[in-house]
């Protein structure tokens, strides 16, 4: 629901909008527009972009924040770490769990590799996933291989990589048919044609969708795919530095448990798979991003560090209409579908300042004209926005246009109480891609040896511009050339002696160059979720970087019995439900906030989550049912006010055990000190003659 | 460091698709709990998809596969329905499991896309790319854009 001003200024809108429909704004001309771009486009900002000082691509421009991330230190002391032992030893490492990373651990599988694959959160913690545009690949009669390299080609500015592109549509239909073979249900006719649509730059309908979200399809045919096989997936472990051997090889990783944030794993691995995805959370002069939370560019700065080539660093695409209102979905693009169907751009005054149909550019700069010039609409976060003019697709063609066209933005506005049938939405221009990344060749080898990459972590396949539903091709195609390639590249290989040498290098790089008290890399977790400290000093301090045996491994933080025992003997001898009580004493709670608060303290709300667990297993209740009549509610306050009085308690403690909240330490406790006693007296309250159907129940309980 | 929550529940069967057969024998083979749903609705009560849980186990248990993929289509894999299923289902992985069988042996394959991947094998692009490959950028501008775009 938009906030009482947001309405304020969309009842303008609303007043203005019939002679916005009427009005013809005309475009502008090639002159005019290249002075707009130059004076507002991102791109041509001061200070936006500067050189790279030291490492492989010495002397390339690149994003500051960029720069920043791919010149910091390593996070791992390399006097510090033993590489005689190691965790793991396997054949092939796989960083990163988007569909490039998911892709190349099962066709290393299929080639015969022992696999690992490892990722900083969970498995479906991926810009894949929540990818809802489709996939390219000349499937139709009128189609080839050949016209898909053209688009492609011509759509990024004649930068692309020639053997790239080749690549990628020569793959391409093959791609499809192996992606059917694994289950993914395409759009189809009835007789097996594949429904094709048109995308972003293509001359051909060529874009195969699967309703709106093939990423997620995908996605999960894939996972299954890797559990079937029973390839290992580790979740909350990212790679903080590549290990080398003698021979200035790639030999496997140091990761770090994001949980504990204490251990760091070894793992030697004969080949490396970097897929660890996108740089859009780096927040490139504080633009909002369409990108997934960790998309940190954490692959980047670990493959620069070895040496590795990277390209086109500079070539950023932004799209001009991402989400700035609500908050929850700040940077989430808007398709161009919606301007295309006929929505124009209004500023706070209702009026239009530029032809809604103009390229991506021109659109970019004149939104962050308006806004720098003072038209833009504040949000309550205190971000700028222009208005979209949405109610207009319905007045041009007719109620019921977004709900049929568009029902993907609509249901997501219709989350946060927004209609956009009624009200316009406020955008403002978001990071969409970043074309550069690791240099590649078509089998997805780097420039260092052992060392593969795929995904959004490599450059040069889209030159400077991304065809938004090539994303998907890419990811696949080079996600199982990279997996292949590295499978077979492992049969052949022989590591020398592990070594870190090339941090110590990299040390004496940054000291000439005097830049050696630049913050570390990678930095894993965004900014603003870190509150600017983003790395703890002591994660890796010498007496925490011995590998723990699993039992000494620590666990999560619970309450300590020895702390809390005399006031817990009093709750548990008191006569009314204790689980209230025992979670209060609780450490840890099972909600979400043990997910979010991953860099502090792992402490949750300890606040009822109304599960009913305590309400069903309470045995009063259970023998006098008619007691559940009294209240809809199942919460431990619905159980200790209503459902019972305090007093007609059994204490049989069966509610804590039941609570999800409770701290299993409290739970062991009640179990190993109380439950004979509890049980004994219970026993003893058999053939009581006011309680006849208690025998019954307690027999059953006992036997 | 953990790895995946299903596979230490044991919640996922493991099978090779391959091996698979699309019928009402198979899906409860692979996954034998499938007829011990209780039918108590917590799974659709659960879903934040608003998919209709209970609906696609009782066609699953009825052996219509391609109802199931067809009514689960727009599961997010977040196991909440087997998080709160009291007869121990994993809902979410028989939906999987039935969607995979239609995608890879119910649904009729496109003609058109098989030609095309064996012209692509037998080669019969290559000398077009190679050309395209090697055209300097004026020529390659020019040919972008002469290009038809079919309406």
């Amino acid at each position: 629901m938009y906030s009482i001003e947001l309405n304020e200024s969309i009842a303008r809108i609303a007043f203005t909008r019939e002679k916005r429909l009427k009005e013809d704004y005309p475009q502008i001309s090639e002159d005019e527009k290249s002075v707009l771009i130059k004076q507002n486009h991102a791109d041509f900002i001061d200070g936006g972009v500067c050189e790279l000082l030291v490492g492989p691509n010495k002397g390339d421009c690149a994003p500051k924040e960029l720069v920043e991330l791919l010149q910091g230190n390593s996070l791992v002391d390399p006097d510090v770490v033993d590489l005689e032992a190691v965790d793991y030893d396997v054949d092939v490492l796989v960083l990163g769990s988007g569909g490039a990373g998911a892709t190349a651990a099962l066709s290393a599988h299929e080639n015969g590799a022992k696999v690992m694959l490892v990722t900083k959160f969970g498995f479906f913690d991926s810009d894949t996933v929540k990818f809802q545009g489709g996939i390219q690949a000349a499937s139709k009669p009128n189609d080839s291989p050949v016209i898909h390299y053209l688009d492609t080609i011509g759509g990024g500015f004649f930068d692309n990589i020639p053997d790239l592109v080749e690549v990628m549509v020569r793959d391409a239909p093959s791609v499809i048919q192996w992606l059917e073979s694994l289950g993914c249900i395409f759009d189809k006719e009835a007789d097996g044609t594949l429904r094709t649509e048109f995308g972003e730059g293509t001359s051909r309908k060529r874009v195969h969708n699967a309703r709106g979200c093939l990423g997620m399809e995908m996605m999960r045919n894939l996972y299954d795919e890797l559990c079937n096989r029973g390839i290992p997936i580790l979740e909350y472990l990212p790679g903080i530095e590549l290990i080398t051997d003698d021979i200035a090889q790639v030999a496997g990783a140091i990761l770090i448990n994001l949980e504990s944030k204490k251990e760091a794993i070894r793992i030697r691995a004969k080949t490396v798979v970097l897929a660890t995805g996108g740089d859009g959370q780096l927040h490139y002069q504080g633009f909002p991003c369409v990108d997934h939370y960790g998309a940190m560019a954490d692959g980047l700065a670990l493959a620069y560090r070895v040496g590795a080539k990277s390209l086109l660093l500079d070539a950023i695409q932004y799209i001009p209409t991402g989400i700035i209102f609500p908050e929850q979905m700040v940077g989430q693009p808007i398709d161009a579908k919606v301007r295309r169907l006929g929505a124009k751009f209004a500023n706070i005054r209702g009026e239009q300042f530029i032809y809604h149909l103009e390229t991506d550019d021109v659109l970019t700069s004149a939104i962050i004209r308006e806004c720098t010039n003072g038209f833009g609409v504040k949000t309550p976060k205190g971000l700028n926005g222009i208005w979209l003019d949405t109610p207009m697709i319905e007045v041009l063609h007719g109620p019921g246009t977004i709900q049929r066209e568009l029902p993907s933005i609509y249901n997501e506005f219709k989350t946060f109480n927004i209609d956009i049938t009624k009200e316009p939405i406020l955008v403002y221009p978001s990071h969409y891609f970043s074309n550069g990344g690791i240099k590649i060749d078509s089998q997805g080898a780097t420039s260092i040896p052992n060392l593969y990459a795929a995904g959004k972590v490599c450059g040069g396949v889209h030159g400077r511009h991304l065809l938004r539903d090539n994303l998907l091709l890419d990811v696949i195609v080079f996600g199982r050339r990279a997996g292949k390639a590295a499978a077979e590249r492992a049969k052949e290989v022989k590591l020398g002696k592990l070594t870190l040498e090339h941090i110590r290098k990299w040390r004496d790089e940054l000291k000439r160059s005097g830049l050696e008290k630049r913050s570390i890399s990678p930095k894993l977790i965004p900014d603003y979720a870190t509150h600017g400290k983003v790395i703890r000093a002591d994660w890796l301090r010498r007496e925490r970087f011995e590998i723990r045996k699993e039992e000494e491994r620590p666990r999560l933080k619970e309450v300590d019995i020895k702390e809390i025992e005399p006031i817990l003997n009093e709750i548990l001898d008191t006569s009314a439900p204790p689980v209230a009580r025992a979670r209060l004493l609780s450490k840890r709670g099972l909600s979400v906030d043990n997910k979010l608060d991953i860099m502090e303290n792992v402490i949750g709300a300890k606040t009822c989550l109304g599960c009913g667990n305590c309400n069903d297993v309470c045995p009063i209740i259970a023998r006098e049912p008619h007691r559940r009549e009294r209240t809809q509610e199942r919460t431990s306050m619905a159980l200790e006010t209503v459902l019972l009085a305090p007093e007609e308690c059994d204490r049989c403690y069966a509610c804590i055990i039941a609570c999800p909240q409770v701290d299993t330490t409290i739970k062991y406790y009640v179990v190993n000190r109380r439950m004979i006693e509890v049980i004994s007296w219970l026993d003893s309250r058999i053939g009581d003659k006011d309680e006849p159907d208690l025998d019954l129940f307690i027999e059953e309980a006992l036997s | 460091m953990t790895m995946r929550r299903e596979i230490i529940l044991k919640k996922k069967a493991v099978y090779e698709l391959s091996q698979l057969t699309p019928s009402l024998k198979q899906v409860s083979t692979v996954y034998p709990e499938l007829l011990k749903c209780q039918v108590c609705n917590k799974c659709t009560m659960s879903c934040p998809q608003d998919i209709n849980v209970m609906e696609y186990i009782s066609s699953a248990v009825r052996g219509e596969i391609a109802e199931v993929a067809d009514q689960s289509f727009s599961c997010i894999m977040c196991g909440l329905c087997a998080e709160r299923c009291s007869g121990g289902l994993a809902p979410y992985h028989i939906a999987l499991l039935c969607r995979r069988l239609y995608g890879r042996y119910l649904l009729p394959r496109s003609r058109n896309l098989s030609n095309i991947v064996f012209e692509i094998e037998e080669g019969r692009f290559d000398a077009e790319l190679s050309e395209l490959k090697k055209m300097d950028v004026e020529e390659l501008r020019r040919r972008y854009n002469e290009r038809d775009i079919v309406p």
